[in-house]
């Protein structure tokens, strides 16, 4: 029983050796379960959340560019500021959208 | 008739008869006798004064059954054409429905008992048709000989009703290509990774339409993971596609810029396929490596606050570009939407004179577009 499992695993490693690289990444993510990007990110380090000064607060209300660590970006009047989240309003051409990311993903916040 | 073939048949005997009396004077003679056309006559000529190779009375009763046959097929050919009494009625009726307007001599031609007469009749409306078909002027044209073309309103035509499946059934009947795939019109090759499968346009188009949807003209097809059934309508697929509108000029990418052009335009006009929806933001932002554009969007559906990602990776050509997507997808997935997309991308090539240049070429159809303007949706 043993023997067959050691085979399997060996040829699963020589599949995954003798794969693509991009080929091998999609299908660990095609294995993987769909997680949300809050749960891939970075997460903030609490003591330095406690000790240093929140900069996005002071930017409430303003009309910032939010940079992900996953190089997404995305533009809107900013509404709220939590430990966990930034909340952005976002105008689409028939109404407007509360739009949260999460703080642990946000690498950089620019007011437009 | 029985006249007719009697008449063939003593013809055949006499045909045979003479050429065994020929075949017993010459061998050579009566193989040509009995092979080339009117060849007995030579053979009558040097026979003729032979008493047992003489065939001068199989010549004349030849001729005379001949005759007799011709003059019996002949009255055939007029028996079939004039037809019986009843016939002659439904042919009147027919000339009345396609709108044929006999004169009472005419009618009374067609339905009389001598064959002469409803011949001559048949004649005469024959050449009247004939007239009518070459001269406009004559009086026979001004009568409305069809009605279908004299009529004014339009003909309803049968349409060949359209092939509709049910999803199920088109997703089995699309076949699963492997490997490489070429498109010799084009110029470009896509090499499909070793679990994914390509299908073509014509089954994709048939799940497209079996799903109500709109007929996609620049579609090339379908690539979908092996892992997933194409059975499931809610499964993910990346379609490809071809814009042949030229070459397309590079641009700087700004990101930010971008979004901010992308927001604004509040009428997108998406050269790429994009669900029906409204953009958030750039879940991966634009990057052009000189070859590839690929970039995700975040965005949020019409009529609903559900949010879904498209990921697009074009790769660029001489003459256009060809388009890798995949539309709807979650945003959970964001990162296997955006690398799938940008793997098949990079497996594209196009073949040698058809690659892309930054540089515009001298002559050939230019885009309307730039890398920049497709990834804003503005043009």
């Amino acid at each position: 029983m043993r023997a067959v499992w050691a085979s399997a695993v060996m040829a699963v490693a020589m599949d995954a050796f003798a794969a693509d690289p991009d080929e091998a990444q999609i299908e660990q993510l095609m294995n993987a379960p769909a997680k949300p990007a809050a749960a891939t990110a970075r997460p903030e380090k609490k003591g330095a959340a406690k000790n240093e000064p929140d900069s996005a607060a002071d930017l409430v209300g303003q009309r910032v560019a939010v940079e992900t660590r996953q190089r997404g970006f995305y533009i809107g009047t900013l509404t709220a500021v939590t430990r966990e989240t930034l909340t952005l309003a976002i105008e689409l051409p028939a109404r407007s959208v509360s739009y949260s990311l999460p703080r642990g993903d946000v690498a950089s916040v620019t007011v437009r | 008739m029985k006249l007719m073939l009697i008449a063939y048949a003593l013809s055949l005997m006499f045909v045979l008869l003479m050429v065994v009396r020929v075949w017993r004077a010459s061998v050579l003679d009566g193989v040509l006798t009995l092979l080339v056309p009117f060849y007995f006559i030579v053979a009558m000529i040097k026979y003729w004064n032979e008493p047992d190779h003489t065939i001068r009375f199989h010549v004349l009763g030849l001729v005379i059954c001949s005759g007799i046959a011709y003059y019996a097929a002949t009255n055939v050919a007029r028996d079939v054409i004039v037809g019986t009494p009843e016939q002659r009625t439904a042919m009147v009726k027919a000339f009345r429905d396609e709108g044929v307007a006999l004169t009472a001599e005419q009618e009374k031609g067609l339905l009389s008992d001598d064959p002469d007469v409803v011949m001559a009749t048949l004649q005469s409306l024959d050449m009247e048709s004939t007239d009518s078909d070459g001269n406009a002027d004559g009086a026979v044209a001004t009568r409305p000989r069809d009605a279908e073309f004299e009529n004014p309103a339009p003909v309803p035509v049968q349409e060949r009703p359209a092939e509709v499946l049910s999803y199920a059934e088109a997703a089995r009947r699309a076949v699963f290509n492997r490997g490489r795939y070429t498109r010799e019109a084009i110029g470009i090759t896509i090499d499909v990774p070793a679990k994914f499968r390509l299908i073509s346009a014509t089954d994709a188009r048939r799940l497209d339409q079996a799903r109500g949807r709109s007929d996609d003209t620049r579609g090339l097809g379908w690539i979908i993971h092996e892992n997933l059934a194409l059975t499931d309508p809610d499964a993910w697929h990346v379609g490809v596609r071809w814009h042949s509108d030229g070459w397309v000029a590079a641009a700087a990418l700004d990101p930010v810029g971008l979004l901010d052009s992308a927001l604004a335009n509040k009428a997108p006009a998406p050269r790429v396929a994009v669900s029906h929806s409204d953009l958030l933001g750039y879940a991966v932002a634009p990057q052009f490596d000189g070859q590839v554009i690929d970039w995700a969007e975040e965005r949020v559906l019409v009529n609903s606050d559900e949010q879904v990602v498209d990921c697009h990776a074009l790769r660029l050509g001489r003459r256009g570009v060809v388009e890798f997507s995949i539309t709807g997808m979650s945003p959970k997935s964001t990162s296997l939407c955006h690398a799938t997309v940008r793997l098949l991308a990079t497996r594209a090539s196009f073949a040698p004179g058809k690659q892309y240049e930054a540089t515009a070429p001298a002559e050939g159809l230019r885009a309307p577009y730039t890398v920049a303007t497709l990834a804003t949706h503005a043009f």
